[in-house]
């Protein structure tokens, strides 16, 4: 994310590939990979990294666009009047900039973190294996299967749902309402003293 | 900041000059060798059509824009290109920006004392102190608490002022500093800069505001096209300007 904004004209290409690329391939696809490619170059991975690398790297790419969106947004004068104060460059990317464009994609962040938890079940796919070891049992309990299902459905919406009212507390406990920070983005400001 | 240093002194190093900075935004010859020289002390005013260059010229003084070629030097060190030293002469420079750019997640206490704090490294209980009294200077001291977006232009922008001062600076930018206000604010912002002139700070103003320049400035440019095509005496210039494109530009406000 850093890289694409940055100054480095390689480091921009560099990074511009890298994010382009985790995130125009679907998850299952770099799940295979990690399952199927990998260790035929030796790559021996636990199955626990086998769903959690892929789905971290996919993540990354939607997370570090996010962020980078947020960036954008931060209106240019904020930045200006931090250099003109003699702010050195990385004090006004990280007190000034970051900061803001951090608030501005809390919501988005966290629908990303709720995508993040329902790839979590392509892991069927790195236990696929036991799976069809297991299926003539579970088929011949096709009533226990559906429950089965039922519950776990209902597990991930409770986790999702909790994010979510996680996910406006922080908004909240950052200090600036969202409306406020709208307000002062549009900088319109003549509402009293 | 009612500092005044001894007259020989003053003549001897101007605090801003410019010598033969040029500047093109693509095609566009923004600034055409511009010679500029402000002293100690002294209030310049930037007068001039819209587009002619006045921003440009004011944001080249502390390098947010770059210049193609001609050198910029601050109290007679040269602007360097980048780098660390490049950002120790911006913070010798105040800058005032049409828009406020106080810092939207701060409060207005620590829109005040970030730069001492992060730049100057002054201890926080010193530079939270010297804020207060500067923001009592210019009349927002109740409101420190507050975030930018809860007060009103006028506030935000003599806050701006109070941010500016804060540092010391040698001189201070100010690019239209009331042209973003209601008419109703755009007096206490103003009378703030009027007595921040008759305590001898040194100031370089564009403003459209011409019974104010009139007021305070000391010098008046007046460019057109990205040129400085006269330099003169308030009272000079506002009833014998030397060129007739002043005179046109005279006129059509008066029209107004
Ligand atoms: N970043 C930029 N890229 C390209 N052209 C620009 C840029 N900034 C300004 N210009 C152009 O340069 C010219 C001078 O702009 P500048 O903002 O300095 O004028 P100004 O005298 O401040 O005008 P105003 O009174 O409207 O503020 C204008 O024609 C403007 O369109
Ligand atoms: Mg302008």
């Amino acid at each position: 994310m850093l890289g694409r904004i940055g100054k480095s004209r390689a480091m921009r290409i560099l990074s511009t590939i890298l994010i382009e690329f985790t995130r125009g391939v679907p998850t299952l696809l770099f799940i295979y990979f990690f399952l199927l490619t990998a260790p035929q170059f030796g790559l021996k991975l636990s199955a626990f990294w086998k769903i959690t690398a892929p789905v971290a790297i996919s993540a990354a790419g939607v997370v570090a666009e996010t962020l980078r969106s947020g960036v954008n947004a931060v209106p240019k004068g904020q930045t200006e009047a931090a250099l003109s104060l003699g702010m050195r460059d990385g004090h006004v990317f990280f007190k000034i900039v970051f900061p803001q464009a951090f608030r501005y994609v809390i919501p988005a962040l966290i629908s990303e973190l709720v995508i993040v938890l329902k790839d979590t079940t392509f892991a069927y796919v790195v236990n696929y294996a036991d799976l069809m070891q297991n299926s003539r049992v579970l088929i011949s309990n096709h009533d226990a299967l559906l429950s089965v299902y039922l519950v776990t459905a209902l597990i991930y919406i409770v986790i999702n749902f909790l994010l979510n009212k996680i996910s406006v507390a922080l908004a909240g406990r950052n200090g600036i309402p969202q409306s406020v920070i709208r307000q002062s983005q549009e900088g319109t400001d003549n509402y009293g003293k | 900041m009612a500092n005044k240093e001894n007259p020989t002194e003053t003549a001897a190093t101007p605090i801003i000059t410019l010598r033969h900075v040029d500047k093109h935004f693509g095609q566009l010859h923004v600034l055409n060798d511009i010679n500029l020289s402000v002293k100690k002390g002294e209030v310049v005013v930037i007068i001039g059509p819209s587009g002619s260059g006045k921003s440009t010229l004011c944001r080249t003084i502390n390098r947010l824009e770059t210049v193609d070629a001609g050198e910029i030097m601050i109290d007679g060190v040269a602007m360097p290109q980048e780098g660390r030293h490049l950002a120790e002469i911006r913070a010798q420079v105040g800058m005032v920006f049409q828009a406020f750019n106080l810092f939207a997640h701060k409060t207005i206490l620590d829109n005040v004392t970030i730069g001492p704090i992060d730049v100057l490294h002054k201890p926080k209980k010193e530079a939270r102190e010297e804020a207060m009294q500067l923001l009592k200077r210019v009349g927002v001291d109740q409101q420190a608490a507050k975030v930018p977006a809860q007060l009103s232009g006028g506030q935000q922008q003599r806050v701006a002022i109070a941010r500016a001062l804060a540092m010391h600076p040698k001189a201070i930018l100010f690019d239209e500093p009331t042209s973003a206000l209601d008419p109703e604010m755009i007096g206490e912002v103003l009378d703030v800069m009027t007595k921040l002139a008759a305590d001898g700070m040194t100031m370089v103003i564009v403003t459209h505001e011409m019974n104010f320049a009139r007021q305070v400035a000391d010098r008046i440019i007046f460019m057109d096209a990205g040129s400085i095509l006269e330099e003169n005496t308030p009272e000079q210039f506002f009833t014998h300007p030397r060129t007739q494109r002043a005179q046109d530009f005279l006129n059509s406000i008066k029209n107004h």
